[in-house]
């Protein structure tokens, strides 16, 4: 017998309400990190000016003039650059390996090797980089280990990305392209990466934001100075995330509210990406 | 020179274990229309990715037999050569989505160096336009994307793009199945008039008995993976000496 109807509307009520409230339950947290990065970012970049607390150097003990962020975000423009430059480089020859040359036993090695990897704890990487480049080779910190590091935490996870936009493109588009006889190498780079460009495009944004807030890699590669520029690759430098790190454990307040205002920067750098690339993936228009 | 510009010679397919075609042989003779027919599932779009090798990058195929582009084996070509001379159009058309309607046609030429001058590739994009019964419309709009192109547009811009490499052989996988009679007349006579002023030779997949009459010269019609009956297309849809054939003329298989 069927119940009545006020029955099952009632029910309806309910399964949504508790929908609802478990969907705002999981927002909740995140609400609640945006609130404290903003309240706390703001008021420490407020005291000195968001000029200078970009362009300056930190002075973590000095109450009356704490400096800003500057050398760590230069650091982290470094690394992030450097780190997206080679990873892209890398990871777009692999990504067609991945997708366009399937059938071989070297395509299916380099997907799953990939795969693997992109699931990888980045500190192992961080470490790996320590015991070659650091502990082996320069002999102490430096912004090239680091660049190393950062590199391969995102190489993998970009080639797949890029891989997954390369599937993407249509079957007929792929035979149309194939079959207007170019060799197997310029119908992949003329017209099947063409197709897939946006896609390949959002996985190097998303590469970008993931290297710009990593933290585990740069623990024990680029070290940490922030006294001033330290461009130089084989010396030792900063990063945004790890100022972070480092500073809000310094038991001194200047350094907690240098490390709050960084974390401000970083989130408007990372979010501003990330709708970026959102944005594109909108624009994503198959026929 | 065997005077003609396609031969099928006991072709076997097999698709992931499981055979498709099993020994076809037919012959076209150059400048002419063959129309292959069957029912869904005998193998006719997997025979035409056999013939351009388009099926090489399938690693699931395995494809027998010998097929001869003007006497030549395909087997003694670079895959990417045979595709060039026997360029193929799809039954669901697939204009390259991210280039203008001009760029679609003028890839093939610019990837194969046809032209060595933009006034040379605007006349090839020009030729093939035409010969796709397309100029008229879209002469003044070369540089929108195709999505601004009705289907039936689309799939004569695909034709254009076939055509601008300029192939031997064009290979039609059912071009007017999804698309409207206006479009589906507008194909039938650029194919024959390809044939007849442009000396290309046309395979031509159809499910549809009296499109074949009208475009085709000859005929060929498959069943089971196998030719079950081939000759001039009259004749064939005529006076079929095949009982397959017969019943499905008359719609019946």
């Amino acid at each position: 017998m069927p119940r009545s109807l006020r029955a099952r509307k009632l029910e309806n009520a309910v399964g949504l309400a508790v929908i609802v409230a478990l969907a705002i339950a999981s927002v909740l947290p995140l609400i609640h990190i945006l609130y404290m990065v903003i309240v706390r970012g703001v008021e420490a970049i407020a005291r000195i000016g968001l000029y200078r607390f970009l362009t300056e150097p930190p002075h973590p003990f000095d109450p009356q003039n704490p400096g800003g962020i500057g050398p760590a975000l230069v650091g982290s423009l470094e690394l992030s650059g450097l780190a997206i430059a080679v990873a892209t480089l890398i990871a777009l020859p692999a990504s067609v390996l991945i997708a366009e040359f399937r059938g071989s036993r070297i395509s299916r090695g380099t997907l799953l090797l990939a795969l693997t990897l992109v699931e990888f704890p980045t500190i192992l990487v961080g470490l790996t980089v320590y015991a070659v480049l650091v502990d082996h080779v320069v002999g102490g910190y430096n912004m090239l280990a680091g660049a190393v590091a950062l590199t391969l935490v995102i190489l993998p996870y970009m080639a797949v990305q890029a891989s997954e936009a390369l599937r993407g493109v249509p079957e007929g588009v792929r035979e149309a392209a194939y079959s207007l006889g170019a060799t197997r190498l310029k119908t992949v780079y003329a017209l099947i990466a063409p197709a897939a460009r946006r896609g390949i495009l959002v996985g190097i944004l998303i590469g970008l934001a993931r290297a710009a807030g990593e933290t585990a890699p740069l623990l024990f590669t680029v070290g940490g100075a922030y006294e001033g520029y330290h461009l130089c690759l084989y010396k030792v430098g900063g990063a945004v995330p790890l100022m972070i790190y480092q500073f809000i454990q310094m038991p001194y307040k200047p350094a907690q509210d240098l490390a709050w205002g960084a974390a401000l920067v970083l989130m408007t750098i990372i979010v501003g990406v990330m709708l970026l690339a959102r944005l594109l993936v909108k624009e994503v228009k198959i026929l | 020179m065997t005077g003609y510009a396609l031969e099928v010679r006991d072709l076997r397919v097999t698709l992931s274990g499981k055979r498709i075609l099993n020994g076809v042989s037919f012959r076209c003779p150059e400048a002419t229309v063959t129309a292959v027919m069957g029912p869904s599932g005998t193998g006719k779009s997997t025979m035409l990715r056999a013939i351009n090798r388009l099926l090489d990058l399938n690693p699931e195929a395995m494809v027998e037999g010998d097929i001869l582009i003007h006497g030549r084996s395909v087997w003694e070509m670079e895959p990417y050569e045979v595709r060039r001379r026997a360029t193929m159009v799809f039954q669901d058309p697939n204009p390259f989505p991210h280039m203008s309607i001009y760029d679609n046609v003028a890839v093939g030429p610019r990837l194969h160096g046809l032209a060595r001058s933009k006034q040379e590739l605007d006349e090839i994009v020009r030729w093939a336009l035409e010969r796709a019964m397309l100029w008229d419309e879209v002469k003044d709009r070369l540089r929108d994307p195709p999505s601004k192109l009705s289907g039936g547009q689309r799939q004569r811009l695909s034709l254009a793009r076939a055509l601008a490499v300029k192939p031997e052989i064009l290979l039609l996988d059912e071009p007017t199945a999804n698309v409207d009679p206006v479009n589906a007349v507008k194909i039938e006579e650029a194919i024959r008039s390809l044939v007849r002023e442009e000396g290309i030779t046309v395979v031509f997949v159809t499910h549809m008995p009296s499109q074949a009459v009208r475009v085709s010269d000859y005929l060929v019609f498959l069943y089971g993976g196998r030719v079950v009956e081939q000759g001039p297309s009259r004749e064939v849809a005529l006076n079929p000496s095949n009982p397959l054939t017969e019943k499905f003329f008359r719609g019946e298989l």
